[in-house]
This record gives structure tokens, sequence and C-alpha cells, in this order.
């Protein structure tokens, strides 16, 4: 009787679990699916990079950085970029002055409340290194839709990198192309990819630059002197 | 049931059309995805390239939103070699080929010289490999070349071992030709790996006893 009893008990016992495991399954499937954004990095951004961005790369460098509104990003969208990438630079020891727009010379709204700017000590003149241009576009667009909901968003877009020295020399020149779809999905590994995809090929493309112009410079000096 | 089927319908040409995507799967994209170089291209331009495979677009117009991508397979995958090394090789023939024509734009008489080619990195292998590329891409300019490595004397080397690197290979290319490593016809390409943490190597010529960075 008692033998019986526990088996009646250890049944009900198994049943519970079996539907606590299938209700926690039925939550998973009902909660995990959502809009992700999927990232491929097409060109130039997948390309295997030797600098570290987190050690002080860039430490005695200025630089002005001319980030360029467009297509893809508007101006507000492109200030944010601008301060991400100016505190990426900062980060590596440089000293960074955010220009938006093409003209070296920003207009005087946007440069006075970036960081970039006010982290820029006062100078009567300020020796500018490089100068690193990023202007965005959009390259292909897709959306598909069913009865006017979109369930899927495809975009490719290309950042076209420009370095200069304080001359106008054309060190580096690259564009960077990925591509990014949002749609319903588990994972999303998207934004960290494409962070350490993107400031790492920006931190590499800017210190093949300085070493451009450092060899530049050694030559200058050198036909300087014969 | 027929609102669902009328779902499919409308989802099934999209579904069909991005079979080939690498970027599906509904779990994640596969990680094969990093080892694919793509460039997207005009459809005319695809159609152009394997007209088998792109079809020419009906005179009736298209019901589908049609878009080509060129993807290539990378020849080595991701992580298999350094990265530095990795970002060297991945395009040696378009940085030597470069290279090349700097010396050539550098050096007017480079066609009546014997050129020496010298790779200073630290990887012997990737040296040789970077070395052979280079002297190929100066054969394709119908520039004459060496195998003849330059020789310096021990007390040379000693000395340029502590001196600064923008100081060293002029003093280098004096030492050659006092030393009788480079001859008067002989010039010298010097392809150098400045620094550990960049993914270029610069160029120097050593021309009658004159150095000059070319790259």
């Amino acid at each position: 009787m008692r033998v019986r009893r526990q088996r009646k008990h250890c049944k009900v016992r198994r049943t519970l679990r079996w539907r606590s495991l299938g209700l926690v399954g039925l939550l998973f499937l009902l909660s995990a699916p959502g809009c992700i954004a999927v990232y491929q990095p097409m060109s130039g951004l997948h390309r295997a990079i030797a600098v570290d961005p987190t050690y002080a790369n860039f430490a005695e460098l200025d630089l002005t950085l001319h980030c360029v509104p467009g297509t893809h990003l508007d101006r507000g969208e492109t200030r944010t970029l601008c301060r991400k990438v100016s505190r990426l630079f900062e980060n590596q020891g440089a000293e960074v002055r955010m220009v938006l727009g093409r003209s070296p010379l920003a207009d005087a709204d946007d440069v006075s409340d970036s960081e970039g700017e006010a982290a820029t000590p006062a100078k009567a003149k300020p020796k500018t290194a490089l100068h690193v241009s990023l202007a965005s576009r959009v390259v292909h667009q897709e959306e598909v839709s069913i009865l006017g909901w979109t369930i899927v968003t495809d975009y490719t877009f290309a950042q076209d990198v420009t370095i200069r020295d304080e001359n106008g020399f054309l060190l580096v020149k690259d564009t960077l192309t990925g591509r990014m779809m949002m749609r319903m999905g588990f994972f999303e590994e998207a934004k960290d990819d494409f962070t350490r995809d993107y400031y790492g090929q920006i931190s590499q493309l800017t210190f093949n630059a300085k070493l451009r112009r450092q060899v530049l410079r050694e030559s200058q000096a050198r036909a300087g002197t014969q | 049931m027929e609102f669902w089927l009328y779902v499919l319908m409308m989802y099934m040409p999209s579904l069909v059309e991005s079979a080939r995507d690498p970027m599906n799967g509904y779990l994640a994209p596969s990680a094969a995805i990093r080892n694919l170089d793509c460039e997207p291209i005009s459809n005319e331009g695809a159609r152009r390239l394997d007209p088998g495979r792109v079809s020419a677009p009906s005179a009736r117009g298209d019901f589908l939103n049609r878009r080509a991508v060129i993807c290539r397979e990378r020849l080595m995958p991701l992580g298999v070699r350094r990265p530095q090394d990795d970002a060297l090789l991945s395009d040696l023939r378009g940085w030597s080929r470069d290279m090349a024509g700097a010396v050539a734009e550098a050096a007017p008489n480079a066609g009546d010289r014997t050129w020496l080619v010298e790779v200073f990195h630290p990887d012997a292998t990737l040296s040789y490999k970077m070395g052979f590329a280079v002297k190929n891409a100066l054969m394709d300019r119908g520039v004459r070349v060496s195998d003849r490595a330059p020789s310096l004397a021990a007390g040379d080397i000693e000395v340029l071992g502590v001196t600064p690197q923008d100081k060293a290979y002029p003093l280098a290319c004096t030492r050659y030709v006092a030393g009788g490593g480079l001859g008067p016809n002989d010039a010298l390409l010097a392809v150098v790996l400045r620094d550990p943490r960049a993914t270029i190597m610069n160029a120097g010529v050593c021309v009658d006893g004159q150095w000059r960075w070319v790259r």
C-alpha cells in the first residue's frame, strides 16, 4: 500500500516536472525570438589587424577628425559616430579635434558642444598631424513587407576613410563595406561584432597612416640635409 | 488557413531568392561569412559575368527585386595565420606591384641597373615569400633583378643594431656601397616592416650610396 502510494506520488512529480519543462520551453520560444540585427562584414571590415586599440598607439599625435553627414547617417548620427571615434583615438593617446563636414573649419554650433573640441586644450594654433575623414553612404537598401508590415530590412553601407597629413598629402584611402539585416531571430551579436571590426580597422588604418607620415618626414628631412 | 497561404505565397519569392544568401540562418548567421570578401555589383555586370545564372530581366517587368553580390572565399580562413602575417599576405600581389611601381617612379633609370631585394621582417619564411613577390613584380616591369643578397661586415651590423631606425637605413646604404656589397651598377630595394603593429611594408631604395624612402 505504501509502495503504491509512493509510485503514484512519483508519477505525479514526474508529470509536474515535464509540464514545468514544457512551460519553460514554451516561454523561451515565445520570448526569445525578436527583431534582431545581423551583421556581415563585406570588404575591409574583417581584414586582419595587428594594432591593439587598447594601447597608447597615438601618443603625441594631433588628429583632426572630419565626419561627413550623408545618405547613410544624418547630422545627429554623424555627430554621435564622430564622438565615439574621437573617444577611440583619445583612449589611444591622441589629441583629437572634431569637425562635422568636409571643410577643415566646422560650423560654430557643431564644434561648441563636441567632446573632441572640449578635450582640446586652448592653443593659438593646434599643430595637426593627421586629418581623418569619414564619409558613409548607403550602397543598397531593401525591405520585405507582408501586408504593410516590414519583416526584413536589409541594407549595405560603405564608409570611405581618407587620411591625409597636415599638408594634404594622401596617406591612406580605404572603403569599409558591411551589411546589416534586421529580421526575426534568436541571438544578436551584430553590435559587438561590428564595433570590434570597425574600431579595429579605423585604428589600424590610422596607425598605418601615422607610419607613412613618419617615413615621409624622414625622407623630407634627408632631402633637406642633402 | 487561407490567410496563412496568402502570407506564404507573398513571402515565398523572397525566401527562394535569398536561399543562397550567406546571412540566412535564424539561429545565428554562419561563421563562414567572415571568410568571404563580398562586393555588390550591378545586375548588368553580374549578367555579363555569369549569364547562365543571372537571367535578363523580363521585357514586361520583374516581380522580384534583384541584386547581385560577388563573394570570394579567402584562401586562408581568418585565425589560421597571425593577424599581421595575414594582413600582409592577403594582398601580397597588390602591394608588391605598387612597390615595384614606386621604385620605377623614384629611379627613372631603374632598368639600367641590377636590383637586389632585401626584406627586413622578423619571420624568415615570410621574408622569403615577400622578397619573391617583389622580385616578380619588378621583373614584370622589365627590371633586372638579382637573387644576390648584399652583405655587411660584422662591425657594421653591430653599429647598425644600436642605431635609431631613421638613421640606420641610410647608414646601411652607405656601408653597402663602401664595403662593395653594392656595385656601381647595382641598386637595392629594401622592404621594411617599421613597426610590429603595422600591416604595411615600407620601401626604401639605395642607389649610388644615397638612401631614399619611396613608400
